[in-house]
């Protein structure tokens, strides 16, 4: 029942990711290809490009890495499990559990800070001053989008994957 | 070493009495960054922080106070002084300093204004225009106890300035009028008020962190400059952009931002030699960057890079057209303040 | 420096050891760390922010994009379609394309890491496929990378002459001698390994054939044309080129090979935004456990350990060697630059060396750190590109290491095969 639960959330937070990663690439790009495109042929220069693309490179990194999770593609060192093959289901929790704590200690600190972003009026990006406690607030979020994603790959791990549950790899 | 490459050197660096070291210092500029005392023995640590080259007098600054303070209070404080953005860029070393990571910022006048915008004050064009302005501000309490405070409720005070020079445009081009300006795509600082008034000004401009600017201007996406001689010539920019045009409309500062908290747990006695030390060094350092600007503008004429003067007609053009700014920078800061610092400094 | 260093480093290690994901394992050493120091760990939030606040990082996403879009429809095929033709019949030719390829690309984009993504992702495929042993491609196409800091333009270089005092142009030419002795030797050595494996070389095919190949391939070369020809010019920078690319890529697969789909693209630009994720996390990460370092000014303390004591400059030069190339494993090269170099540039002068000599060997070093085992950033991209674990890109990268590491060696103890191109120049 749980298990249900926590796949139907999974699969949500997956599409969203996806369509952010999406969106936030695309948008980095148009954005990119007019000020290249606007430099070269006009004497206009969109001085606002260079950062909306930073911003998309930000979103992009930290919503990637939880969408990264699900598909298991995080960069991690398996060399251990491979010359000892008994250790690989514990080592494997252990990884699971370490991003667990990650999780958990992302949402409390980027939530912390978050905040003290909303309440102050001058943490605002240099260019186009947009309130930047909506970026602070991209890591406790992907926080939470980590921890679902990790908790269904260890119930997968634990009790064997079902059906079309399986999102495909990554590239 | 024996090659023929120049290199600059920095004479404050030599001692005369001890020749021996001064040829060392001739080849290093870096000898005597180090302290040449133990500081694990201090009992206070105040960590400071400025994203700059310690050549430049405004930042050569910070280790003058480390060595007095030590001296001053035996070795109970020890300043530990980080330039060259050892400590991460001016914005992310702003948060490390409100949170009391980092306990002072010797911050470039254009990131303070992210702070309050009365610190902004300082970057609005043709206001504090020339180190004697500078001079009158800092030494005027009516003018200047407004600025030490605005950033209190960020927890920050404003202990006191220093100067890296006056602002004007190095180019890869040259640039005598507004007209060949206007041609130029300037990287300017993260600063609001700075993005205002380029965009007054009619110009084409890029906003990118300081540590972004060498590869930028390498590779060419910037081809000019909004910075000072003193700066271009020691960290390099002049073997690029080779033409400076002298606007002259600001006067580039490091403001001593330190956090207010720290402070106030600092023994009494050893807060009263950190401030006055303070003061002592900042005021010294702003008469030695006058000095350095007429150096650097010869040592970079030496080796053939341009000055030009921007035409009279072009600078009271540009004075004309930062009015808008005035007027929308005045309802930030408080118009009264505003119109008193413009209107003193003026005479 | 204490017992917490080591105890930090312990976790570390523990938790890369352990399977934990890179990232989080730099993360968590760099906050424990921040927190035993007694420094607020909410600034790691910060750190996270400001580290994705990069120009250089801008082109790893595009060239990522690029690539997938180039692997995801034809273009990739037909460009080593065309360098087989080319180079095909000599021993390891299309190896020493790959070598030419990343100083090309290296002196560009002035990253070794955006290098083994934009070549290493289409040329350890490419080089596997023709029949090359998978280790020497993924050896090699993990380690001739360094090209890409060696090579002019270096931001490793540009930050070493800010703080020294060098000029930069002098600095520049240091690193043309040993770029091209990287590139002779490593191509000499790919062309011994292939001969020696039997590695079957192909006849040279006639004017007709190469014509053929050409004018089938004609719109997917123009893309290193774009490309190279459009940053040496002087008509884009490494990062335009990066975006002009993907868009010119897009336009020639949907609509002139049509070999991509429209519907496909979504698909395409997410995986590339998840595989540059991955490596830019590890950025991050390194920054968080790079906040601690310098903090706790551990490089400073490991320096004056090291070398505090040294006299002579043949040992203190191979101290600082050693230490570097340690450095270089665990530290971003703009950081360790940037903390590094104050500390010892007072000391050159005691040893009598050059600081042009001694900027290059340090730009060297930290460029072969990091393709050095086993916590070696380039060892965990060129994995995760080619696909393959740490223990095989570890072993694979060690015959080049080795050839990199002795002319490292060289160009400690000869330094006019540094200093002679500056000399030449500049008198
Ligand atoms: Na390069
Ligand atoms: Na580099």
């Amino acid at each position: 029942m749980t298990r249900r639960i926590l796949e139907k959330f999974d699969r949500l937070v997956g599409g969203i990711e996806d369509w952010a990663l999406f969106l936030s690439v695309i948008l980095a790009l148009l954005v990119a290809l007019a000020n290249v495109a606007l430099r070269k042929l006009t004497p206009v220069s969109l001085y606002w490009s260079d950062e909306v693309v930073r911003k998309a490179i930000f979103f992009s990194a930290f919503i990637g890495c939880s969408a990264a999770v699900r598909r298991r593609a995080l960069i991690r060192i398996d060399a251990l499990p491979q010359l000892l093959p008994v250790l690989k289901k514990p080592l494997t929790l252990l990884s699971h559990l370490g991003v667990l704590l990650f999780a958990a200690v992302i949402i409390h600190l980027g939530w912390k800070f978050t905040l003290v972003a909303f309440h102050d009026p001058y943490a605002r990006t240099s260019t186009l001053q947009i309130r930047e406690w909506w970026f602070y607030a991209v890591l406790p979020t992907m926080g939470v989008f980590l921890a679902v994603h990790t908790l269904l790959v260890m119930i997968e791990d634990w009790f064997g994957k079902r059906d079309g549950a399986d999102p495909g790899p990554a590239a | 070493g024996l090659t023929g490459c120049q290199k600059e050197q920095d004479p404050s660096q030599q001692e005369p009495s001890a020749p021996e070291k001064a040829a060392a210092a001739k080849k290093d500029p870096l000898v005597g960054w180090q302290p040449q005392f133990d500081p694990s023995s201090a009992q206070y640590t105040y960590l400071l922080s400025n994203l700059d080259h310690p050549t430049i007098e405004g930042v050569a600054v910070g280790y003058h106070i480390r060595d007095k303070v030590w001296e001053r209070s035996g070795g109970r404080l020890y300043v530990d002084y980080r330039p060259l953005s050892q400590l991460g860029q001016e914005k992310g070393v702003l948060s490390k300093l409100k949170l009391g990571a980092v306990q002072g910022v010797l911050c470039s006048s254009v990131a303070a204004a992210n702070i309050s915008d009365t610190l902004g004050i300082v970057n609005l064009p043709f206001v504090i225009d020339s180190a004697d302005k500078l001079e009158q501000f800092r030494n005027d309490p009516e003018l200047f106890d407004e600025f030490r405070n605005s950033a209190l409720r960020q927890g920050l005070m404003v202990v006191d300035i220093t100067s890296y020079g006056s602002y004007g445009w190095a180019t890869n081009t040259p640039v005598r009028t507004l007209a060949e300006a206007r041609q130029v795509n300037f990287r300017i600082a993260q600063a609001p008020v700075n993005t205002d008034f380029y965009r007054a000004w009619g110009m084409k401009f890029t906003v990118m962190p300081w540590g972004d600017v060498p590869q930028a201007l390498q590779t060419g996406v910037i081809d000019g400059l909004d910075h000072t001689p003193t700066v271009c010539n020691i960290t390099h920019k002049f073997e690029v952009a080779r033409y400076f045009t002298r606007v002259d409309y600001a006067q580039g500062l490091f403001i001593h931002l330190m956090n207010k908290a720290w402070l106030e747990r600092l023994p009494e006695d050893l807060r009263r030699i950190l401030l006055e030390v303070i003061a002592e060094e900042s005021a010294a350092a702003r008469q030695r960057a006058r000095v350095q600007q007429q150096e650097q503008i010869a040592a970079a004429e030496a080796v053939g890079v341009q000055f030009f003067e921007l035409a009279a007609e072009d600078r009271a053009e540009l004075i004309r057209l930062s009015e808008p700014v005035y007027a929308t920078w005045g309802a930030k800061i408080g118009a009264e303040y505003l119109a008193k610092v413009r209107q003193r400094l003026a005479r | 420096m204490d017992s917490q260093v080591f105890i930090i480093l312990a976790l570390l290690l523990g938790c890369l050891a352990t399977t934990v994901p890179v990232f989080i394992s730099l993360f968590f050493a760099g906050l424990v760390g921040l927190m035993v120091a007694g420094i607020d760990a909410q600034i790691v939030v910060e750190v996270l922010y400001r580290s994705m606040d990069k120009f250089a990082l801008i082109v790893v996403l595009f060239f990522v994009l690029c690539g997938n879009i180039m692997t995801s429809g034809s273009i990739v095929q037909k460009l080593i379609k065309t360098a087989d033709a080319l180079v095909g019949f000599l021993p390891g030719g299309l190896a020493m394309a790959g070598i030419l390829a990343c100083g090309f690309f290296g002196a560009i984009s002035g990253s070794t890491v955006a290098t083994v993504v934009a070549i290493g992702g289409f040329m350890i495929p490419a080089l596997i496929k023709h029949g090359y042993d998978p280790a020497f491609s993924v050896g090699l196409m993990t380690t001739a990378p360094v090209l890409g800091v060696v090579i002019p333009p270096s931001i490793s270089m540009i930050l070493y002459a800010m703080i020294s005092n060098d000029s930069l142009e002098a600095l520049f030419l240091t690193g043309f001698v040993p770029g091209l002795m990287i590139i002779v030797a490593m191509s000499v050595y790919a062309g011994l390994f292939c001969r020696q494996r039997g590695q079957q070389t192909r006849r040279r095919p006639s004017m007709k054939e190469l014509l053929a190949v050409l004018r089938e391939s004609i719109w997917a070369l123009l893309l290193p044309v774009l490309i190279f020809g459009g940053i040496y010019s002087g008509i884009f920078t490494a990062n335009e080129a990066a975006v002009v690319a993907c868009f010119y890529a897009f336009v020639v697969e949907i609509f002139i090979h049509k070999d991509l789909r429209l519907r496909d693209v979504k698909k395409v630009v997410v995986s590339s935004a998840i595989t540059s994720a991955t490596l830019l996390v590890i950025v991050s990460g390194a920054s968080v456990f790079g906040e601690y370092l310098t903090f706790e000014q551990i490089p400073e303390h490991i320096a004056q350990a090291v070398v505090g004591s040294v006299q002579s400059p043949w040992v203190f030069l191979m101290a600082v060697n050693l230490l570097l190339l340690v450095v270089g494993m665990f530290m971003d090269i703009i950081s360790a630059t940037l903390i590094l170099t104050p500390i010892f540039l007072p000391l050159l002068s005691r040893f009598g060396i050059d600081s042009l000599h001694f900027g290059l060997l340090m730009t060297l070093n930290l460029g072969i750190g990091y393709c050095t085992p086993p916590l070696g950033v380039s060892l965990y991209i060129s994995g995760a590109v080619a696909d393959r674990n740490l223990l095989y890109v570890s072993r694979a990268v060690l015959p080049f290491l080795l050839i990199q590491i002795t002319l490292l060696l060289l160009l400690t103890y000869i330094p006019e095969l540094v200093l002679w191109l500056p000399r030449l120049v500049y008198g």
